[in-house]
């Protein structure tokens, strides 16, 4: 079952002129991304930093306005109106738990905000529900009592996804969940939001830039570049035979423990990715890409191919093989 | 509020500065107890005494009267002054600069553009027309001087607001549903309140000066109404001969400022959680 759909969403930030606020020119973070989630999956979106993975979950949000594309959550299409009672479907757990926690607030009001805010049951209630939650993420009683500032990073990210989870959500979007935590403190919570997902029926979308972690727990994958859909499908086949030149390279740079089994032929990106502000026309890969050819400054339509969707006008002859 | 109590009683700067304040506004209100003489009497024996001549512990000045007492029942107008303007500057700047910074767009850059025109005059010209409007007396000038010094404060908590919006925890409450409403006073007013309080007890200092400024050009408190800026002003003819006319009105409204500036500083202390152990 289709939890969530999203179709050509379009999130544009105008940049503004100083003296009179007149847009003058648009960032498009988000540029025709379609996607669907099935319910109960873990559904990952990967890309370089300036992708527009954030800007997607926050548009999933509401926060950002939409400029064009709709968003179907369990068959309902959602409008900017209906973002306040999305808010208890949906959920963010965010990158950096030192910021994502009010300095200013312990532990037990953080978590009972979401309670508060949209006036779920009493006291009592919220008081019962509140502790149940920080038991089921792993944290003591106690750390109710506390301010952010008394726990450790692994703790305020236990904090961050028991906030999230106290308004049942069904949808949990967890935006570089353990990317600043020790890698010791990393496995930790990633068994812990495993476990919440097969305990309570929860779905995910996993948004990374790391693929290993991809690869260990997603089970479908969506790779992003520079705001634009590159490759789509099972997490499995992207990552033993990716399609897009981009995807492979990204896969490529992930370096292997083994001196041994260093790779030949890899391809290693070269040089940045382009500024948003102006991105390349066309596919926006060709200025890394080394298959590049004439057709690449035309846009690359969606190709289903082995059971995925690749942007890339490599496959449209299928004349080559990767 | 008990355990808010315990809190300020183990922080020594706050002590120190409640208890200036409190001696301070004890002398206010015992006034007339407290003082040797009153505060227009004149002693023509003794004009322009140095202190400890003729029983006045501080002197007198140049009509012969005691500064002490004049010093004691001038903490009722000086007192007031500071605390009342610099409490209408900091309530109305304080939700000016909350719109301006958490709004931005039009009617932001509206407040900030009239704050800029408000802080391009020289502040006491400001405070001078805003008299001429009010017409002179010590509650009108307490208007005037707070108006006055609600462009700065607006600005200073506008820019605390920008910083305390960028966080992710104000993002986190949006996507909780939280509205607006709930953002500014459950999330960024607490946030902004270390900016607010240091900005306050910093200003209030310039609040009993510019008292001082009005009452000099016949706008403020009436002569022979006693206030500390007051005694600064006609001190400053007789400064070579009798220095210490000004010296303890001077250090009077230094001691005053210390006492804001430590509670400022302990009550900082006290409400940030990070700073608490």
């Amino acid at each position: 079952m289709k939890l969530l759909e999203v179709k050509n969403l379009k999130v544009f930030f105008p940049i503004k002129d100083k003296l009179f606020g007149k847009p003058t020119k648009f960032v498009k973070a988000v540029n025709n991304v379609s996607f669907e989630v099935e319910k109960g999956e873990i559904f990952s979106i990967v890309g370089e930093s300036g992708s527009g993975k954030s800007t997607i979950a926050l548009a999933l949000m509401g926060i950002h306005e939409r400029n064009g594309g709709s968003i179907i959550f369990n068959g309902a299409e959602v409008n900017q109106e209906d973002f306040k009672t999305l808010r208890r479907k949906i959920q963010i757990v965010f990158q950096d738990p030192d910021s994502s926690l009010d300095p200013r607030k312990r532990i037990k009001e953080i978590i009972a905000e979401g309670l508060r805010v949209h006036r779920v049951g009493d006291k009592a209630f919220i008081d019962e529900k509140v502790r149940d939650i920080v038991e089921k993420v792993g944290l003591t009683v106690d750390t109710l009592r506390k301010y952010p500032h008394e726990l450790s990073g692994g703790q305020k990210q236990r904090v961050g996804i028991a906030r999230a989870l106290v308004l049942e959500p069904e949808l949990i979007i967890l935006d570089e969940p353990t990317a600043s935590l020790d890698v010791s403190i990393q496995a930790q919570i990633l068994n812990l939001l495993v476990d919440l997902q097969e305990a309570l029926g929860l779905t995910y979308i996993l948004i990374t830039h790391d693929l290993k972690l991809v690869e260990h727990i997603s089970d479908r994958t969506l790779v992003m570049y520079l705001g634009k859909v590159m490759e789509m499908g099972e997490t499995k086949q992207i990552m033993n035979k990716p399609l897009h030149p981009y995807t492979k390279a990204l896969i490529d740079s992930v370096p292997v423990p083994n001196p041994e089994k260093r790779n030949e032929n890899e391809e290693i990106l070269t040089g940045e990715i382009p500024s948003p502000l102006n991105p390349p026309e066309g596919c926006p890969f060709k200025t890394r890409c080394k298959y590049r050819m004439e057709l690449c400054s035309k846009e690359p339509k969606s190709i289903k191919l082995e059971n995925r969707v690749v942007f890339c006008h490599l496959y449209e002859s299928k004349n080559l093989e990767v | 509020m008990k355990a808010f109590l315990k809190k300020l009683l183990k922080n020594k700067s706050a002590v120190t500065g409640f208890s200036i304040i409190l001696l301070n506004v004890f002398l206010a209100i015992f006034a007339p107890l407290v003082a040797t003489c009153q505060f227009d009497e004149m002693d023509f024996m003794y004009v322009m005494a140095k202190p400890g001549e003729g029983g006045h512990i501080f002197g007198t000045d140049d009509y012969g009267r005691d500064i002490f007492s004049r010093l004691v029942y001038g903490a009722r107008v000086s007192l007031m002054v500071g605390i009342i303007s610099v409490g209408i500057g900091a309530f109305i700047g304080t939700i000016l600069g909350i719109i301006a910074g958490y709004y931005e767009g039009f009617i932001g850059a509206l407040i900030m553009r009239f704050n800029d025109a408000l802080l391009s005059f020289p502040y006491v010209l400001l405070a001078i027309a805003m008299m001429a409007v009010l017409g002179p007396g010590i509650f009108n000038a307490m208007i005037a001087i707070g108006i006055v010094m609600v462009p700065s404060f607006a600005r200073v908590i506008r820019s605390a607001v920008l910083n305390v919006k960028e966080e992710t925890f104000i993002t986190a409450a949006k996507v909780l549903g939280a509205s607006d409403f709930r953002i500014i006073f459950s999330h960024i007013l607490p946030n902004i309140f270390p900016s607010l309080i240091i900005y306050s007890s910093l200003n209030f200092s310039g609040a009993v000066i510019s008292e001082a400024t009005l009452s000099f050009l016949g706008l403020g408190i009436q002569p022979p109404t006693p206030s500390w800026g007051s005694m600064l002003s006609e001190a400053k003819d007789f400064l070579q001969v009798a220095p210490h006319m000004a010296i303890f009105p001077g250090l009077a409204i230094l001691v005053t400022c210390i006492g804001f500036n430590l509670l400022g500083d302990g009550l900082r202390d006290i409400l940030d959680p990070r700073l608490r152990k």
